[in-house]
């Protein structure tokens, strides 16, 4: 190509999501197939999403409310937090793409574990930055090993908690020390897209530092797209000190988030009963499998999420090509360097059965 | 907080997008919005689709959708990109086609957004000055540079470049990028994708938010030598592979494929747009020739800023941009006939 295009962008290698069930089906020529790979919510979104959709219809030759004025105030209320505290985003992606453009120049240093969501290195690569990756230690952040990696060029931090594709989660203790230990001048991107899934008492309470500590600069990401059950839709949202939240609203477009999305997901947010059922279904099904897994012998990753990484004691790539074949779609880990791991969505009764039964299966050929 | 703020966040000076008052219930003129639903077949669609499978990701290569806008334009799926609404096209495109210290060109007067953006990836560029008709002197798009970026009919003008124009600034820019904004192509305009097989630099950007009354949902797309939309999904794939709703990705289809529906609505905008002109010149306006949804209009007598307050009392929204040049000028979007209707009488009442 004659075209000139930037080196940093040729350099990157891009990140590949999780194949479409249809195209599974065609593939394989398979007639039913159970995705347990994207950690999508078996039960679906609140059925009062879906009708605040069709009642959003008759404006849809509208641009949206480029400030979501409405899910903003619902949030607001939800959380105590102020309006001018939250950011929306065409999914927490596309608020983690902000962050990066609003605060990181060339040459600046990111820290995030070694391995947690691959969105955070192909960020800073895109900004002209450079990564630090934290191995993990016992499948957990390594906090106090992130906190020493940091030098004068360090901008951004990012942690998963719970991270993804481990499942486990910092406790709080521990959150709160490292956040104090942060100078100020570097920001935190703390990604709680499981939050709703992580019942666990121990679970750090970060929304209370950022307001009590406003001049500390985090951000804190959480999603629509898991236990709200609305991935289809592309809607994330951010919480941090208005300062921080106003500098990313520079960088933001102004219509990023659809008309539909934002009617949705208000809805989807005053459901408290619908949150309630999909977490209930996700913890059987959690002790279920996490059972299964212990008779079948195969080493997992205790999990305060919607999905459990397991080892299957052999070729991820290999046994996730079994499963296939006997219809049950799972995230291998290989790219993640987990070579002998697969990451299993915690799916309905039925479909756990299922995906035991093809482990089984798989295990024995 | 300004230490912490990146080199680039420093020089942005964000776009502002036209207000939403929810003081009261207005006339909006003033975003260029279609005043018409989208086809019946499009509400389908999206009733058909808002369903429990809502809780799956989007297909992040839009294959299906890319297939039927291919064949709309007479093109392949690989000529083909798709996204949340042409600004986010523009976004990609500036870090994939542009280089920081290489200056690219456009007008002075245009779409802000190719500011923010030239700001934002730190792209250099030289504005070339519209001339005293509001048009693109296309003789100075020939001057040395390393890319272009237009829109066609310009915004806010409305003013129209011929295809043979468009040709001829191809020509002498074979080796650069040459991005052009088709987003209001669709009232009157000829689209330059019949160019596309014989300019492997051009790339085309479209949005379905205009002609085809889906501002709400952000969908746009781009038309391109395949290696140009290669370079684009590389972009875009190391920020975000879902960047496109399922609601978005089931509907955009119809509103393509009902040809029928689309050529109507906008006939009715185009009509309606000339009526306005027409009524408007007889006032005493002056009218830019405009081939988009809106007007660009300036009084003589009457300055631009007081008439756009005392439309605002009167419940109608139009656009006011304090930019030298254009300080004295209006953005009137083509509403429905009734609304325009009402929006010419007031106009008439606020002249004495």
């Amino acid at each position: 190509m004659k075209i000139p295009v930037q080196q940093n962008i040729l350099n990157l290698t891009p990140y590949t999501p999780g194949k479409p069930i249809s195209e599974v089906q065609r593939e394989l020529n398979l007639e039913e197939v159970t995705k347990l790979a994207s950690n999508e919510n078996p039960c679906g979104p609140s059925p009062k999403a879906i009708q605040a959709i069709h009642k959003a219809l008759s404006e849809i030759h509208r641009y949206p409310d480029g400030s979501g004025f409405y899910l903003k105030n619902s949030l607001g209320k939800k959380l105590a937090i102020a309006q001018d505290q939250i950011i929306l985003g065409n999914g927490t992606n596309e608020i983690l793409e902000i962050a990066v453009r609003t605060f990181l120049s060339p040459g600046e240093e990111t820290i995030s574990g070694q391995p947690a969501f691959i969105i955070y290195q192909l960020l800073t690569q895109s900004a002209n930055g450079i990564n630090i990756p934290i191995p993990l230690q016992e499948h957990t952040h390594n906090l106090s090993a992130m906190a020493e990696a940091i030098t004068s060029k360090t901008k951004i931090i990012f942690i998963a908690n719970p991270n993804n594709p481990t499942g486990t989660m910092i406790k709080q203790g521990e959150m709160m020390e490292f956040l104090q230990k942060v100078p100020s001048n570097i920001l935190v991107v703390m990604d709680e897209a499981y939050y709703e899934y992580a019942i666990d008492e121990q679970y750090p309470d970060v929304l209370s530092f950022i307001k009590n500590n406003p001049s500390k600069p985090i951000l804190l990401l959480r999603t629509f797209s898991k236990a709200y059950g609305l991935a289809g839709l592309r809607i994330g949202y951010g919480l941090g000190s208005p300062d921080l939240i106003s500098l990313m609203n520079r960088v933001r477009q102004p219509f990023n988030v659809n008309s539909l999305a934002l009617a949705a997901a208000q809805a989807a947010l005053e459901d408290a009963g619908h949150l309630e059922k999909s977490r209930k279904l996700n913890q059987s099904g959690y002790q279920f499998l996490c059972q299964e897994f212990k008779r079948m012998k195969l080493f997992y990753v205790p999990s305060c999420t919607n999905f459990i990484l397991v080892d299957v004691g052999q070729k991820a790539k290999e046994f996730n090509e079994k499963l296939l074949r006997l219809g049950i779609v799972v995230r291998p880990m290989g790219g993640y360097g987990l070579t002998t791991y697969v990451r299993i969505t915690i799916g309905l009764e039925e479909e756990n059965k299922k995906l035991v039964q093809a482990i089984n299966t798989a295990i024995k050929q | 907080m300004s230490i912490f703020w990146s080199e680039i966040a420093k020089q942005i000076t964000p776009y502002v997008p036209g207000e939403q008052p929810r003081d009261k219930k207005y006339i909006k003129l003033n975003t260029n919005e279609n005043p018409y639903p989208p086809s019946p077949e499009v509400i389908k669609a999206i009733r058909k689709a808002a369903n429990e499978d809502l809780r799956l990701y989007p297909d992040p290569d839009c294959n299906e959708l890319r297939c039927v806008i291919a064949e709309y334009f007479t093109l392949s799926k690989d000529q083909v990109f798709i996204g949340n609404g042409s600004d986010e096209i523009l976004a990609f495109s500036f870090p994939a086609f542009f280089n920081p210290k290489k200056p690219i060109l456009f007008p002075d007067i245009t779409y802000s957004f190719y500011t923010v953006y030239a700001k934002l990836f730190h792209i250099d560029y030289h504005l070339i000055p519209l001339d005293h008709e509001f048009s693109i002197p296309v003789d100075q798009l020939t001057k040395k540079n390393f890319g272009i970026i237009f829109p066609n009919p310009n915004a806010p003008t409305g003013k129209y470049l011929p295809i043979e124009k468009i040709k001829h600034v191809l020509e002498k820019n074979k080796e650069v990028m040459v991005i052009i904004d088709e987003a209001y192509i669709d009232f009157g305009g000829k689209s330059a994708v019949s160019l596309l097989s014989q300019y492997p630099n051009l790339l085309i950007i479209q949005t379905l938010s205009k002609s085809r009354s889906l501002a709400g949902l952000r969908l746009g797309f781009a038309l391109g030598h395949k290696d140009l939309i290669e370079g684009l999904n590389r972009v875009k794939n190391s920020f975000n592979s879902y960047t496109i709703d399922r609601l978005a990705l089931a509907c955009a289809k119809e509103a393509i494929k009902d040809t029928t529906y689309f050529n109507n609505i906008r006939n009715k905008i185009i009509t309606t747009r000339e009526q306005t002109a027409n009524q408007l010149i007889d006032f005493g306006f002056k009218v830019i020739d405009s081939k988009a949804n809106f007007l660009f209009i300036t009084h003589p007598v009457h300055p631009a800023e007081k008439l756009f307050s005392q439309l605002k009392e009167w419940g109608i929204l139009v656009r006011y941009f304090k930019t030298p040049r254009i300080d004295n000028y209006l953005r009137v979007t083509i509403g429905s006939d009734e609304q325009m209707d009402t929006f010419l009488t007031t106009v008439q009442k606020l002249l004495p």
